[in-house]
């Protein structure tokens, strides 16, 4: 079995499949926390960023209020005491520097010329320098002539550019380095002195380390990596931090060079330099400067990420413990009792019913195992009894067989069963459906020249059938001994059978007794298929029985005999059902139009080969069949009539003539017959009688067989009459055969003999006659043909006269 | 089939010689019944009958019945052993007078 097709497999999948619904509704609900974060993360620098701006700008209007308060000093010391400037200013230049520590020097510098024409420059300037202020009068000689200096032109110039408020506004320098020796980065804010008229006086200044200022804010470094610039009121760079080097690249540099330089972006914005993103930051202050703070994104969020990151860990951790566990659970709960329950059932379906199912839990799977022990318990029984049943079994269809054995010895099987008899041949089997079958057929001579054959059909099949078959068998061989009317040997087997027949079965059987010497046969029915004969050359034709009950229905059945005379070299074929009724793989009923046409297939055969033909018609059945099941038990008969016993053919008498219908033909007729009698040894009361009877007939055929025929011609109304005298004991045999209308004169009524004279009708005598006259006579109708059949036997010292 | 009828008085003597079958009797039949006026014995003299059948046994009836009506009787003589065997057969010989 593939892995992923085991529920192991499965189970987890579900499991896998939980954890990461269960993830994705952690990071639905995380992901709102992420970005309150960040936003709380931006907003916590921005305020940090806001904080120190603030914090330059109070020291940015700090020095502002103390440039104006020098000016407003400047301009009062000018008004009140001009001539006391040396003394008083200097005084307050100091003080104003002990005050203010932000600055780290400052000072006064008067317009040329205004304490007069003798005195050009006139300037007082104090610094810091180790916690003192110092009063600096370098300034004020005329080597550095500060009127000159830049510094102070540019400062003159924009405050004039700006005069609309003159005496209170602020000027601030660009940046420059210290030429005092410090070599400090230094702006200057420049406040003008104005008179009372607003008239120029001069200027005062305050200095600012910008230095300062880059230390605080780069104390602010809100994370290593991030890039902090100061820019003067000019946008001109003047401090870059967090990486020094790149700082002094920088430094002087236009802001508007740099990326992260945009004086339209909004206070906060994200941007991407070298491939990182940063939160950039940009704050302006109130004298131009301004402050930019980009903090890289990967360390802005590092630790948001970084929990994150964690988060998500942890989540992938937990679903390899949770797939982990499931899956070990599994094979430990589901697929290691699952593999010992397959084993097991395997070693069970091997055979082994012994085998055990090692599962001990108290869940479904042990309940599993339970039910499987149980079950291959069950099965031991069940195949214990079954063993015990098939030995039983086994027993009774052992004694099925020696039934069955018995019943086949029991159907006559030597073939040809009467090798000393030339007169006839006989071939039958009989193929039981169930191991014992209802069907049998018995054939033996009555006395020495009357053989019967017997064909009949059980009700039933299997042992009871058989156990029915064998009363019925020797109830009609018991019966037939001195019988050899057939109809007489069923009516008294019938009276024996009705009386014991608790079971209601019966049995459909044809009899047959055939007089070796005439051919003469008779046979009766009880309810039996009918039979075939067959004259050399021709077709099989059917024989239609007269309707009549089985045996064993009904007490008091009568049993009519019929009579068929047999030419030598005929054959009589008799069946039983189960060869009609025999179907082939579709359902098909071999028929009685198969029966006919296997017959038809192999009578080129007959006569002669009787073996030959049987077996023939046998495989017919089997080709038709094809190996379907059978139903019933398939029996099947077959008599040829070789002729009688002589011992000189030689002399036989044969004669044909063919004679006009007419009683005016019948002398001749009857010379020729005379002519026959007076050749074999017939008594005169024999010959009489016999001639007598075919009078009879041949007058009964002239009037009767072509009356109401619109006159014939004289060749159309024949009567053929064949006369044949055989051997010994000496046999006449007689036939007319004619083409008129089917008549059979047997059936007319005959006469009551015992009548007085007066009440005696003159018809019916002549049939009568004839029936007497004769040892047989029968009637066929056969191709349109009427033939009457007349035997006569010559009589022996020995025969028993029963006429 | 030969036969010859005599007459003396009311007693009618046929004699018959030959068979007396299907194709012979009609005749026999016609001139014994027109001979028989009002006889009151009819004698057959059988001894020349060779062959007698179911037509000729009808004639016998015919003319037993006649006679027995007319309060006469027919009488057979000479009846040879086949023919007799036919007689007795068909009951015939029971009601016949057979000398």
């Amino acid at each position: 079995m593939p892995l992923f097709s085991s529920i192991r497999f499965k189970m987890l999948g579900v499991v896998v499949a939980l954890t990461a619904l269960l993830s994705l509704a952690f990071f639905q609900v995380g992901k709102d926390t992420y970005a309150n974060y960040k936003a709380l993360q931006i907003s916590h620098y921005q305020s940090l960023a806001a904080e120190e701006t603030a914090r330059v700008e109070a020291v940015i209007q700090g020095l502002e209020a103390n440039v104006r308060e020098l000016a407003l000093v400047g301009e009062l010391l000018f008004q009140v005491a001009p001539e006391r400037i040396l003394q008083s200013a200097r005084y307050a230049v100091l003080h104003n520097f002990r005050i203010n520590t932000e600055a780290v020097g400052g000072g006064i510098w008067y317009r040329p010329y205004l304490f007069g024409p003798a005195r050009e420059l006139a300037c007082f300037y104090a610094y810091w320098k180790d916690g003192e202020t110092v009063f600096d009068e370098s300034f004020a000689g005329p080597e550095y002539h500060y009127p000159t200096q830049p510094w102070y032109l540019d400062g003159k110039q924009h405050l004039e550019t700006l005069g609309t408020h003159p005496g209170r506004e602020i000027v601030w320098s660009r940046p420059y380095v210290d030429a005092t020796g410090t070599r400090a980065l230094m702006t200057t804010v420049s406040g003008g002195i104005y008179d009372r008229g607003g008239a120029f006086l001069g200027l005062a200044t305050v200095d600012w380390r910008l230095d300062d200022i880059a230390r605080r804010i780069a104390a602010m470094r809100p994370t290593a990596n991030s890039i902090i610039l100061f820019a003067d009121a000019e946008h001109d760079l003047i401090l870059a931090l967090s990486d020094p080097a790149e700082t002094r690249d920088v430094v002087g540099l236009p802001l508007e060079t740099l990326p992260w330089f945009d004086k339209e972006a909004p206070p906060e914005r994200s941007l991407q330099l070298k491939g990182e993103a940063y939160c950039s930051f940009f704050m302006e202050m109130s004298n131009g400067m301004s402050l930019t703070v980009n903090v890289p994104e990967a360390e802005l969020f590092h630790e948001i990420n970084q929990a994150l990151g964690m988060t998500l860990l942890s989540l992938a951790g937990f679903m390899a413990l949770a797939a982990g566990l499931t899956w070990g659970l599994l094979n430990r709960f589901v697929g290691r009792p699952v593999a010992a329950l397959s084993r097991a059932a395997a070693e069970v379906g091997a055979g082994n019913l012994e085998a055990s199912f090692p599962v001990r839990s108290r869940d479904e799977l042990g309940e599993l195992a339970r039910s499987f022990s149980g079950m291959t318990r069950s099965l031991q029984c069940h195949i214990e009894h079954l063993g015990a049943v098939t030995a039983e079994k086994e027993r009774i269809e052992a004694e099925l067989h020696i039934a069955r054995d018995i019943q086949a010895s029991m159907l006559p099987s030597t073939f040809p069963p009467f090798p000393e008899r030339p007169e006839c041949d006989l071939r039958a089997f009989m193929l039981p459906a169930k191991e014992v079958g209802g069907d049998f057929y018995d054939f033996f001579f009555i006395d020495e020249h009357h053989l019967a054959v017997v064909i009949a059909d059980v009700s039933d099949k299997g042992v009871p059938a058989a156990l029915f078959m064998v009363i019925a068998k020797t109830l009609i061989r018991n019966n037939a001994l001195g019988r050899v009317d057939p109809g007489d040997v069923l009516a008294a087997t019938n009276a024996q059978l009705c009386e014991n027949n608790a079971t209601a079965m019966f049995v459909t059987a044809c009899m047959g007794v055939l007089d070796v010497r005439s051919g003469l046969f008779r046979y009766a029915n009880a309810g039996h298929t009918p039979f075939f004969v067959q004259r050399p050359g021709e077709a099989f034709r059917r024989i239609t029985l007269k309707p009549a009950l089985p045996l064993a229905v009904m007490e008091e059945t009568l049993f009519s005999t019929e009579t068929l005379c047999l030419a030598p070299g005929e054959t009589v074929f008799f069946y039983t059902d189960g060869v009609t009724e025999a179907v082939n793989p579709e359902g098909t009923f071999f028929d009685e139009a198969g029966l006919e046409k296997a017959l038809a297939g192999h009578e080129r055969r007959l006569p002669g080969d009787l073996r030959g033909f049987i077996e023939g018609v046998k495989e017919s059945l089997d080709a038709f069949v094809r190996g379907a099941r059978q139903n019933d038990d398939i029996t099947m008969l077959a008599l040829t009539y070789t002729g009688p016993e002589t011992a000189d053919r030689g002399g036989d008498f044969v004669r044909a003539a063919r004679f006009p219908a007419r009683i005016e033909a019948l002398p001749e007729c009857m010379a020729l017959v005379e002519e026959a009698l007076a050749a074999g040894p017939f008594s005169e009361r024999q010959r009489m009688r016999f001639a007598v009877a075919v009078e009879e007939m041949f007058v009964n055929i002239a009037s009767y067989a072509y009356a109401g025929c619109p006159t014939p011609e004289p060749t159309q109304a024949l009567v053929d009459v064949c006369l044949e005298l055989k051997g010994k004991p000496a046999l006449l045999l007689v036939r007319l055969i004619d083409a008129g209308r089917p008549f059979n004169p047997l059936e007319r009524e005959l006469p009551d003999i015992s009548l007085p004279a007066e009440e005696r009708e003159p018809g019916g005598l002549g049939i009568f006659m004839a029936g007497r006259g004769t040892d047989a006579v029968a009637y066929e109708c056969r191709d349109g043909k009427n033939i009457v059949t007349m035997t006569l036997r010559a009589e022996q010292p020995s025969d028993v006269e029963t006429l | 089939m030969e036969f010859s009828i005599e007459r003396q008085d009311q007693e009618l003597r046929v004699t018959l010689q030959g068979r007396l079958d299907t194709v012979t009797t009609p005749e026999v039949n016609e001139k014994v019944t027109e001979a028989l006026g009002g006889s009151v014995v009819c004698i057959l003299e059988a001894e020349g009958l060779e062959y007698i059948s179911s037509a000729g046994l009808r004639l016998l009836l015919l003319l037993h019945k006649r006679m027995a009506a007319a309060g006469g009787r027919l009488l057979l003589r000479n009846v040879r052993p086949g023919v007799r065997d036919i007689l007795e057969m068909t009951g015939f010989a029971s009601f016949l007078a057979i000398e």
